[in-house]
């Protein structure tokens, strides 16, 4: 079974590893980015890999 | 899945919730805003396909139990 991988897109850096602390705790891969442009990117490449 | 704060000072978070949800139909996003009675960007966020919106400051356990739920339906 593959994880769920979920991206946190957030200015905020502690809100950003708050999250990453309790999803990554819970089982789930996590990605993050700090703007949209960033978070798109990286949403596009998590779907292709 | 995305979780995405969409009150942030430098952009325009429904703009980014509309191109989210253009380009990755079938994208799960749960939204945050900043404290601060935002509730109508939440509830705009909800009519552009977001699943849940939270607001800050959010319980960790409540955002990661609506994780689960999205992930699971």
């Amino acid at each position: 079974m593959t994880r769920a991988t979920i991206l946190i897109i957030d200015d905020e850096e502690p809100i950003r590893a708050l999250l990453r602390f309790a999803l990554e705790a819970a089982g789930y891969e996590v990605t993050e980015a700090a703007n949209r442009r960033e978070g798109l990117e990286r949403y596009r490449h998590s779907r292709r890999t | 899945m995305i979780i995405t704060d969409i009150a942030m000072p430098e952009l325009n978070g429904v703009d980014m919730l509309l191109e989210l949800t253009r380009q990755f139909l079938y994208a799960k996003v749960i939204a945050i805003s900043g404290a601060g009675g935002e509730q109508n960007v939440l509830d705009v966020a909800k009519l552009l396909g977001a699943r849940q919106t939270f607001q800050k400051p959010f319980s960790v356990p409540q955002l990661l139990q609506a994780v689960r739920y999205e992930l699971d339906h």
